[in-house]
């Protein structure tokens, strides 16, 4: 081992600040410090170590070429570090350092281990399965629980923001502030010329002394934790290059994030209230708009700093699942269905988790409709299933008609509980065409093998004038075929098939009013969020405010902000 | 097999437990093909560092005990492990004396004493200033102004960071 190594063993044992001093000493230890391996060592031992999670492993044998991602382990530490500095810049700026402290620790704290198990869904479950869709679909309920939970110190902040409201609000007064609080307020992507809009704080006396940008400047530093965290989850995910490991990490990761948006919610809900009552005082709006909280910056932040970066993976990974799974069941004669249960679960969870990307407060309320208004995210997903699921019943319907129906039957126990209504409601459509078309070519191939001895004496056959019955006679226009398909329906009966013939006309009556597009429960759904102001439509203007989508750049919102604001 | 003999550098036998391959890369490796009676020769190994090794080894009942705390919060090594008998074996020893042990514990492929080790030299540059460590290493180079003005701007987060590591 040669001594370079050895300094960087060393090294490994030192924090961050004692290695800076140890590479001013000498060259060799400048180099030393260099090495971004010793870096990434570093940064997984604060970031990512104790990133301490429950949950358990789902492991399988499906592998993938891991994210690709050439990361720089010592901008990354130098990033977190940097952020974790500006809190110091906040400090003794109306509140005294021992709280800033306690509410430094707090959200790191609910970033890292959140207060599981997770809280109770507000409403039933079958109607929003996750916490974010429980969050956004009931936004405009009841009010979250305002003030501290955890601390009671924290109760100043409260006070603190009530006081200062005043003297905050005469401060954004002027344009060049409330530029700001609308960029803090709606996430906007700011313009190429106004890129350097502090990222780190400066420590500048005159700013500290100053109220304005308190407000801007607090939810700046929450984001860069909230940042932080969420780089060292996507640093954690690059490196698995396992399909169902990788998902399973996704949801486990995603899940404990959720229960962090709900306790974040209540422990920064003055800073949000007091956010909201300056923005509202300077542009009051002429249509509804959602309010700025807690969760749509932590949804924004996750979409912007983990799924941007891993929904191709999970969408084609969810999709593989979906292959094996069905291959599996094609080439098992009895399947065990409680085997397959972990991969319905694993897929299904991660399902609605891209759900949670694709929807927002007032698209939630459509979720089981099947024209549920789904963003791009949901939408890839969707398209993918259906051309493998189109693929797949293709396949499966040159199989005799006996296992086509089988398979077909599993398919439909397992793709009702993974997708969404929307999507079930477009797969069963072509799970019926399918059938049809399998009924078809085994009963008109038993139909032509039929022979030609009639017994003219017969009485007319209900069936015959059934869907089963136009089949046959569509397939067949000779002069007999009406004596002909007669006596085959007498054949099939004598044969104890009757039952295939019912199940054909049924198949035939559902298919036909999903063409129509008669679904019982999407009226259901219309009546209760019609009364309640929620339309399925809404206009393209007030879907940009509502959207979770990554970002809403400055021109866009300008534009809106002509017709919307005054 | 319960004892092997391994040879040191000045030709020195020595009798242990072959749980010590528990401890030894090297000793592990060799074992795989270990003809009985058949001794074990060091040959980076001084007799002295052996007795050492040998001695860790014993206390340790030739488990592998829990690394030192990673990054180190002091600069005592005994406010770093777990066990304060580590630190009293360790502070023994000058710094040659710790140089040379690095090297025979590398030799034998011996991780958890020469994490010790180096920690325990980690433990010396905890809280030392840039001069204070350029005087007691004798080192003498000097970087220019420039990179060290570089340096300074580069990591102003590490000088100015809360102590959250």
């Amino acid at each position: 081992m040669n001594s370079p190594i050895i300094i960087q063993i060393i090294a490994s044992f030192l924090d961050a600040k004692t290695i800076i001093t140890f590479s001013q000493v000498c060259k060799l230890f400048h180099k030393t410090m260099q090495i971004d391996s010793f870096w990434e060592k570093l940064y997984y031992m604060k970031y990512i170590g104790n990133l301490e999670i429950f949950g358990e492993l789902v492991t399988g044998d499906l592998h993938m070429k891991p994210l690709n991602s050439s990361r720089k382990f010592l901008k990354l530490y130098q990033k977190g570090a940097l952020r974790e500095n500006n809190w110091s810049v906040i400090k003794g700026r109306f509140l005294p350092d021992s709280d800033i402290g306690l509410i430094s620790m707090e959200i790191r704290e609910n970033l890292k281990n959140p207060l599981l198990p997770l809280p109770m869904l507000r409403r039933e479950a079958k109607n929003f399965t996750t916490l974010v869709q429980d969050s956004l679909g009931n936004a405009f309920g009841e009010p979250p629980m305002s003030g501290f939970n955890s601390f009671s110190e924290a109760e100043t902040l409260m006070q603190v923001f009530y006081d200062i409201q005043e003297s905050l609000i005469q401060e954004y007064s002027t344009n060049y502030h409330s530029s700001f609080l609308c960029k803090t307020r709606w996430q906007l992507k700011s313009k190429k010329s106004n890129k350097k809009y502090i990222k780190f704080l400066p420590k500048s006396k005159t700013l500290i002394k100053s109220k304005s940008f308190f407000v801007n400047d607090m939810v700046l530093v929450v984001k860069g934790l909230i940042k932080t965290h969420c780089t060292s989850v996507l640093v954690n995910l690059e490196k698995i290059s396992e399909i169902k490991n990788f998902l399973n990490e996704y949801c486990i990761r995603w899940e404990a994030y959720s229960a962090s948006i709900s306790s974040l919610e209540t422990i920064l809900s003055p800073l949000c209230s007091i956010f909201n009552t300056i923005y509202d005082c300077y542009f009051p709006h002429k249509f509804r708009t959602p309010a700025f909280t807690i969760c749509r910056l932590m949804i924004i932040i996750w979409k912007r700093e983990v799924f941007n970066y891993v929904y191709d993976i999970i969408i084609n990974g969810i999709v593989i699942v979906i292959q094996k799974l069905r291959e599996n069941l094609e080439k098992n004669n009895s399947v065990n269905m409680d085997l397959l249960e972990n991969d319905i679960l694993l897929l299904s969870k991660t399902v609605q988790f891209i759900v949670d990307m694709s929807g927002n407060e007032l698209t939630f309320q459509y979720i089981d409709h099947t024209k549920f208004p789904a963003e791009i995210f949901y939408l890839i997903l969707e398209q993918k299933v259906e051309r493998a699921t189109q693929q797949y019943y293709l396949e499966i319907s040159t199989l005799p008609l006996l296992v086509c129906k089988k398979l077909m039957k599993y398919d439909e126990s397992f793709v009702s509980r993974i997708f969404l209504q929307r999507t079930s409601y477009k797969i069963k459509k072509m799970r019926l065409e399918t059938l049809l078309q399998s009924y078809q070519s085994h009963y008109f191939s038993l139909y032509k093998e039929y022979g030609s001895f009639f017994n003219d004496e017969l009485p007319t056959d209900p069936f015959m004038y059934t869907p089963f019955g136009k089949m046959l006679f569509n397939n067949d226009t000779s002069l007999t075929s009406t004596k002909k398909i007669k006596n085959f329906i007498e054949y099939i009966k004598v044969k104890n098939h009757a039952n295939d013939i019912v199940e054909y006309n049924n198949i035939d009556g559902e298919l036909e009013e999903i063409k129509k597009g008669l679904c019982d429960k999407d009226e259901e759904i219309e009546y209760v969020n019609e009364g309640q102001g929620f339309s399925l439509e809404i206009s393209k203007e007030e879907s940009m405010f509502f959207s979770l989508a990554d970002d809403m750049d400055v021109e866009d919102f300008e534009k809106v902000a002509k017709y919307g604001f005054k | 097999m319960s004892e092997i003999t391994l040879v040191s550098k000045e030709g020195t036998k020595i009798q242990i437990s072959s749980q010590f391959s528990n401890l030894s890369g090297f000793i592990h490796n060799i074992l795989q093909d270990y003809q009985q009676n058949e001794d074990i020769s060091l040959a980076s190994v001084s007799f002295i560092n052996l007795q050492m090794i040998l001695e860790y080894a014993v206390h340790h009942n030739f488990q592998v005990p829990q690394p030192p705390r990673c990054p180190i919060t002091s600069p005592n090594i005994a406010d770093n492990v777990s066990d304060p008998w580590d630190a009293e074996f360790v502070n023994r020893l000058n710094e040659d004396q710790i140089i040379d042990l690095v090297t025979a514990t590398n030799f034998l492929d011996m991780k958890s004493l020469m994490d010790l080790c180096l920690a325990k030299i980690a433990c010396m540059f905890k809280y030392k200033d840039i001069e204070t460590l350029r005087k007691e290493y004798g080192i003498t180079e000097e970087f220019t102004a420039e990179i060290e003005e570089k340096l300074k701007s580069d990591f102003p987060w590490a000088m100015e960071a809360e102590s959250n590591d």
